[in-house]
């Protein structure tokens, strides 16, 4: 290993921890976006709790359920299933995207007041 | 030993073996479910034949036998979305690499990280784009480290391979 090895290495891990920090501190969002192919097609609120469909519902794309304010993609006839595997989201601008069917679930909105920003 | 010095003929015999070493390690791969709890991680095991050939011949090679390895990877084992991200991924990781060996600073450590990290970051920008939603961005921080570890990993190996290939192999 050379000198700028670990200059390389340390501007690596620093940069990474700078996006990590400028990510974290989310809040709890309170409604879920659905895209397909770029276009919205369904706002639900995280309090409604079920299980909704992305297709015919007997033979679905795509499933998802909501409970306790998290969403979850249960079912997906993609052939990689990471939108499946991917853990339940519920803070404000995650995401759980399926690239296959082009569909994306956003996290928007969120619980506290939105004027914090520009008190004093 | 100088495989530069090659002629044609038998550049291209050894060329295609190394195409057929990285596809058979894209193909092992496949086979282990490493799960590291996020979804699109791999170890990049085929990367370490391209860093070698990168070493052993040029740029030039590295970048042929890296883009035959993805479309025949991808038709095999993938599909076209797979391969349009690997193409973008391996190609611009690829530069990264030949600039980091360019420069002469850094040793091969620094090289396959440069590589794993634009390899994911190219591969994030991509998808930033597919979706057309730069919200994704969430990722970047795991990917850059992923890339990082698994950039190590592949130096690791490939400098055991070119230690052994300069000591053994005559050609």
């Amino acid at each position: 290993m050379k000198r700028y090895d670990f200059y390389l290495a340390g501007a690596v891990i620093l940069i990474a921890l700078a996006w990590f920090l400028l990510n974290v501190n989310k809040e709890q969002g309170t409604k879920v976006c659905v895209y397909i192919n770029n276009t919205l097609v369904n706002t639900l609120s995280l309090s409604d709790d079920g299980e909704y469909f992305i297709g015919d519902k007997d033979m679905p794309i795509i499933s998802y359920t909501i409970s306790n304010g998290k969403l979850d993609v249960k079912y997906s006839d993609c052939p990689d299933k990471l939108c499946v595997h991917q853990k339940a989201i519920s803070k404000s601008s995650e995401s759980i995207v399926c690239l296959p069917n082009k569909v994306m679930f956003l996290i928007e909105g969120s619980v506290s007041n939105e004027f914090d920003a520009i008190g004093y | 030993m100088n495989l530069m010095q090659l002629d044609i003929s038998k550049k291209t015999a050894y060329l295609g073996l190394f195409t057929v070493l990285a596809l058979a390690f894209s193909y092992l791969e496949t086979l282990i479910p490493l799960n590291f709890g996020i979804p699109g991680i791999k170890l990049g095991l085929s990367n370490t034949v391209i860093l070698c050939l990168l070493f052993l011949f040029s740029f030039k090679e590295a970048l042929i036998v890296n883009i035959a390895r993805i479309l025949l990877s991808g038709f095999l084992f993938g599909n076209m979305y797979g391969i349009l991200y690997s193409l973008a991924g391996g190609i611009v990781s690829m530069l990264a690499m030949w600039l980091a060996k360019r420069c002469k600073l850094f040793s091969i450590y620094g090289i396959s990280i440069a590589g794993g990290v634009f390899h994911n970051i190219t591969q994030l920008v991509v998808a930033a784009f597919v979706i057309n939603n730069l919200k994704i961005s969430m990722y970047g921080p795991v990917l850059i480290i992923s890339g990082f570890v698994t950039g190590l990993i592949v130096a690791y190996i490939s400098k055991f391979i070119l230690k052994s290939v300069e000591t053994y192999v005559r050609l």
